[in-house]
């Protein structure tokens, strides 16, 4: 009897111990840093730097984080947005020649100025100069406006050929109008550096239609990357319970919302019975229940040589970040990674190779993830 | 004790009702929409989807709420409607299913008009965005009120 408790008991410490140096090989991959605390609701983070960071904060205010501070006075100039529902100051990007002409992107939602019960997504670019943005201008306006406060989009990145791609939402109630050509909602939106229309738009010369459009039939898309050689852009979008996807989105394809849906609406309703068509593009990857996908990173940098070529994408529910590993442009593999941090915003690479989240919360924080080495 | 039971399934049946109206009004909207663009929408599937959004909608929790959403709602609203009717009633004479009617169509018109205040402009019920939707719920609570109505008369 004693003997067999003595089995019993090295058998259980064995197996704890096994855990242990398990659990241990996986600590020691990466750890976080916490690089600023009390943003509220940060939500676009943009390197000038690799010490020297842009973070939007939803409530309305563009913060800078320098040498892991963050400054107490926020940037000067930036135009007012609607902090409501889904809304607020939100994307943000650099011009890819920044160096040199110090243009910032920003993306944010606000009331529209001939009717105070609608509002619309905008987006301006500006000279940052050092913590002031001046020469403010409107590259885009979604129209129509909307009444509700939902499903905005408001994510950016720029083309290898200097175009600009902006993410605009369906606005929640105008899911179908996302079929539709002669509106903003859901779409992907091409537009130059100075907000003109480049001549090889998709629809440009269909009567109706508008000029920006570069894809169509999208939800809430809140995350749209290019790879390393910008040869390939992915962009993820909010499907509704259920139905979160990843795409990769081309020239002037129909992404099928909400015709096509693998989710179902918060009231149970199906929103389509159908999940395909011909004309209407499948995702590479959906997640059914939804993991509410927020923000995406193509990583490239050295620091993680295993992570090279993945696709790493925040997620609100239940928070954490999805690995996407990737042949090609098929998906391979999912890993669940820095789930122990609440709800996550974002995540970006910075130019050093680790990788930077925002966490979402009245108090929110920018942790970085670097080697535990 | 018996026409008490009779009168509580009554109720129970008409939000069954209207839940289950309100539920095929969305998917039969939201099958005209998807036929306008050229989905193959056929009675096959109008039965089945009929079928799965009142299982989903009616019968089923709606994360992360620990009740099916739409029947929860309808019965917030037909109780104080029904509640304020039942007090009308005890001084004046109207016929007890146009009155109960009037007062499912009232709910509806609070459900419709006040959640989407609640949720920043959002019409959490699909088929409710459009006017002609909202008109169309409101007749599927006047339904469930008439029913109620008139089941009571029979008591």
């Amino acid at each position: 009897m004693k003997k067999q408790f003595l089995k019993i008991s090295l058998l259980i410490i064995s197996c704890f111990a096994c855990f242990g140096v398990y659990a241990n090989h996986h600590e020691k991959e990466y750890k976080f840093e916490t690089l600023a605390e009390g943003l509220s609701f940060p939500w676009g983070i943009a390197f000038l730097s690799n010490d020297e960071i842009l973070v939007t904060e939803k409530t309305g205010k563009l913060r800078v984080i320098k040498n892991g501070n963050l400054l107490e006075d926020s940037v000067s100039g930036v135009p007012d947005s609607l902090f409501k529902g889904q809304g607020g100051l939100e994307g943000i990007v650099l011009h890819p020649n920044f160096e040199n002409n110090k243009y910032l992107y920003l993306a944010f939602s606000e009331t529209d100025p001939g009717n105070s019960k609608l509002n619309t997504l905008r987006v301006i670019r500006g000279k940052l100069e050092r913590l002031s943005l001046t020469n403010v201008e409107t590259i885009f306006k979604a129209s129509p406006s909307r009444r509700t406060a939902n499903h905005y989009g408001a994510k950016m990145v720029f083309l290898k050929d200097g175009t600009l791609l902006i993410t605009s939402g369906d606005g929640f109630s105008y899911r179908e109008m996302a079929q539709e050509l002669d509106n903003h909602f859901g779409k992907v939106i091409r537009v130059n550096d100075d907000g003109s229309i480049p001549e090889d738009n998709p629809f440009i010369s269909i009567p109706g239609a508008k000029p920006e459009i570069w894809s169509y039939g999208h939800r809430n898309l809140q995350g749209i990357v290019i790879n390393s050689d910008g040869s390939v852009v992915y962009e993820h979008e909010h499907g509704p319970r259920g139905g979160d996807e990843l795409n990769i989105i081309e020239k002037g394809k129909n992404y099928g919302w909400p015709a096509i849906t693998y989710g179902i609406d918060y009231s149970g309703a199906l929103i389509s019975p159908f999940k395909e068509k011909e004309g209407m593009e499948q995702p590479i990857k959906y997640w059914v229940p939804s993991i509410a996908p927020s923000g995406m990173t193509f990583y490239d940098g050295d620091l993680f040589p295993d992570w090279k070529g993945s696709l790493f994408i925040s997620a609100l529910v239940p928070g954490d970040v999805r690995r996407i590993s990737l042949n090609g442009t098929e998906v391979i593999d999912e890993e669940i990674l820095f789930n122990s941090l609440g709800r996550i915003r974002n995540v970006v690479s910075a130019p050093d190779g680790s990788l930077v989240l925002a966490i979402d919360s009245r108090k929110g924080k920018i942790i970085r993830v670097v080697p535990n080495k | 004790m018996i026409d008490r039971v009779k009168k509580v399934g009554f109720l129970f049946l008409a939000i069954l009702l209207v839940s289950f109206l309100v539920g095929a009004q969305t998917t039969v909207f939201n099958l005209i929409w998807l036929s306008s663009v050229d989905m193959p929408v056929t009675f096959g599937v109008l039965i089945s989807s009929i079928y799965h959004d009142f299982v989903l909608m009616t019968l089923t929790p709606a994360p992360p709420a620990p009740l099916p959403l739409l029947p929860t709602i309808i019965s917030l609203g037909l109780f104080i409607a029904f509640g304020v009717t039942w007090i009308i009633l005890k001084w004046t004479g109207i016929e007890k299913k146009y009155a109960y009617g009037i007062a499912g169509a009232m709910a509806l018109v609070f459900i419709v008009y006040l959640m989407p205040l609640l949720f920043f402009g959002v019409d959490m019920l699909a088929g409710a965005r459009s006017t002609i939707g909202k008109i169309s719920l409101i007749i599927c609570g006047y339904l469930g009120g008439h029913f109620f109505g008139s089941r009571l008369s029979k008591v």
